[in-house]
């Protein structure tokens, strides 16, 4: 006899750790399941090595279909925002008209999105970046930007307390942050939920959905062990591999033919400035400025400044034996940024024969023009920062991973109604960046956050 | 040393592509000289099993194949960038993948058991302060 839970919810990252916290709230019972391990500040990995091994789906990375891109994204309870910056940025009218346009979706305008921005920045800590907290990675990015007359800004960061002042360097939160300051959904929603009797299913994935009556079992694997769950209602929030997987392995796609479509990653392109000087990137806060010009925003791109640990800068450049040393022993004197690239949401997701997920994402003409526009424009800045030679990254990333299950009117082109509800299922509910209709060339994260309060209110209210 | 997950075979291959992807430079010991392969368990542990049973292959065969072969093959994997087609995406999954297992065990900070030199972490100038309350 399975237990019937009134809500379960698959996954713990942005949208799963909100629902969860808010349905508990409201008294309702709700499971969260979650296929990575459930981690605390004293036990998060201590080294890049193992954090990458520990935190990500693959061990680490996982590919495109051509392995021309890589893909990161958390396994662990908290989702990616145990493993990502933090960063929080609102959407613009751009990226919410574009929106509104491809969905049909009234709701996506600034003033209907306002609200929800202003609760999740009102729960979560917030910080906002100063001259003082920058490090000389961060100087020389600006000081490049302001010869040449480009626009930045400080960095808006879901952070609490980092002990900057005491010497903190916050490169190694990205292997989760051992000070619970980053305001993951571990330690601001699930800690909470769980206080109010949520509970936690980790290490348990979930291999397919079934519906049941007005409800659906889920098929898992919980180390090595068959187990099955059974709910009143279902919100898919694994993230848009996770969910699209899931919902494409449960047959989900005979009847919505938009399924596993219209994906988009924000690709990001990597450029080193190799200096003179000491820069010491990986010292201090060491993400705080991005480019905010808006002749970058019409073209399609934007330069965020960057740094990474040893194994990923080493990985990041396309030589070995002496290229290899000769480049990391310059690691103290490198400077990091990218062209993060608003492309076009012309990817699929799709199953092989054994189910696995594969990844169809080519670079589209537009894709291609947006990143070679950048990429000069951010060669330019590092030269007039003082870089001596600027070396080319061939790897891009995918970080933001958006679509397949994406949100509209016309059950043709979308697979979720504005109700986050998918075309023709009662009680199955999506609340994750696959519903996304295109990608914004925005950090997502926060309206991720918004969309998943919006979905909490209803849910609640109902 | 020994592996859960990597045989014997794929050990060595491993120490032999390590040596020629980073080789000794001065005080930078080589790949296998540092011995981080000893906690290569940790590095791959999670990986997923059809990962590494391709991995237990591929390296199999690097550990016989003669040393200006494996610098041929690295070359491939480096050029594989600039081309098309199934192979090149082969040999470019290859090429991250095996630079990912051989860059964690290297940079990791995690000698092994044997050796007495400088850590690559400390010649690069990597160190992080973590201020935990």
């Amino acid at each position: 006899m399975t237990p019937k839970h009134e809500y379960i919810i698959v996954g713990s990252g942005v949208g799963g750790g909100v629902v969860s916290y808010n349905l508990t709230q409201a008294g309702a019972d709700c499971l969260l399941i979650e296929a990575g391990r459930y981690f605390t500040k004293e036990t998060f990995p201590r080294n890049e090595a193992d954090a990458s091994a520990q935190l990500y789906w693959g061990g680490g990375l996982e590919f495109s279909q051509d392995a021309r891109m890589a893909f990161l994204r958390g396994k662990v309870v908290g989702g990616s925002t145990i493993v990502n910056q933090g960063l929080l940025d609102r959407f613009d009218e751009i990226a919410l008209d574009d929106w509104r346009a491809e969905s049909g979706v009234d709701f996506f305008t600034l003033e209907a999105m306002n609200p929800y921005y202003d609760r999740i920045e009102d729960f979560l800590a917030v910080h906002i970046f100063e001259e003082q907290e920058c490090n000389r990675n961060a100087q020389l990015f600006v000081k490049g930007c302001e010869t040449l007359g480009y626009e930045w800004h400080f960095l808006h960061r879901a952070q609490s307390d980092c002990a900057f002042e005491r010497g903190n360097d916050c490169i190694a939160c990205l292997g989760g942050c051992h000070r619970d300051s980053k305001q993951s959904t571990l330690i601001t929603y699930i800690r909470q939920a769980e206080k109010l009797g949520l509970t936690v299913q980790a290490e348990t994935i979930v291999e397919r959905v079934e519906p049941l009556g007005e409800g659906f079992r889920l098929y898992a694997t919980s180390n090595g062990q068959r187990k099955e769950f059974e709910c009143r209602n279902l919100i898919l929030a694994g993230g848009t591999f996770g969910t699209n997987q899931l919902m494409l392995r449960s047959g989900f796609g005979i009847n919505l033919p938009a399924l596993g479509k219209y994906f988009s990653t924000h690709p990001q392109f990597m450029y080193f400035g190799i200096y003179d000087e000491e820069i010491n990137a990986h010292k201090g806060m060491f993400q705080t400025v991005a480019s905010k010009d808006s002749r970058f925003r019409q073209r399609g791109f934007k330069l965020e400044n960057v740094f990474a640990g040893p194994v990923s800068i080493a990985l990041l450049f396309n030589g070995y034996g002496v290229d290899h040393e000769e480049f990391m022993r310059d690691y103290t004197r490198i400077t990091c940024a990218e062209v993060a690239v608003r492309d076009e949401n012309a990817g699929e997701l799709v199953l092989n024969k054994k189910g696995k997920l594969i990844i169809e994402k080519l670079l589209t003409d537009q894709d291609r023009l947006r990143m070679q526009d950048g990429a000069g424009v951010l060669k330019e800045i590092l030269a007039a920062s003082g870089a001596k030679r600027v070396v080319e990254s061939p790897y891009f990333f995918g970080l933001h991973m958006m679509g397949g299950c994406r949100m509209g009117t016309d059950p043709q082109s979308s697979v979720v109604n504005p109700e986050f509800k998918v075309h023709g299922y009662k009680n199955l509910y999506i609340g994750d960046a696959s519903l996304f209709p295109n990608a914004p060339g925005i950090n997502p994260s926060l309206t991720i956050f918004a969309l998943a309060q919006r979905l909490s209110d209803q849910l609640v209210g109902s | 040393m020994q592996s859960n997950y990597l045989k014997p075979a794929a050990l060595k291959g491993l120490n032999r592509i390590g040596d020629v992807l980073i080789p000794r430079s001065g005080d930078l010991p080589s790949f296998s000289e540092f011995g981080g392969i000893e906690h290569i368990d940790d590095v791959i542990a999670y990986a997923p099993k059809e990962d590494i049973a391709i991995l237990n292959l591929v390296l199999k065969i690097f550990s016989f194949l003669p040393q200006r072969t494996l610098r041929w093959a690295a070359d491939q994997m480096v050029g594989a960038w600039y081309k098309d087609g199934a192979l090149a995406a082969l040999l470019r999954e290859l090429n991250i993948g095996l630079k990912g297992i051989l860059f964690s065990c290297y940079y990791s900070g995690k000698a092994g058991s044997r050796y007495a030199g400088k850590n690559p972490l400390d010649v690069i100038g990597y160190s992080v302060n973590r201020v935990e309350d």
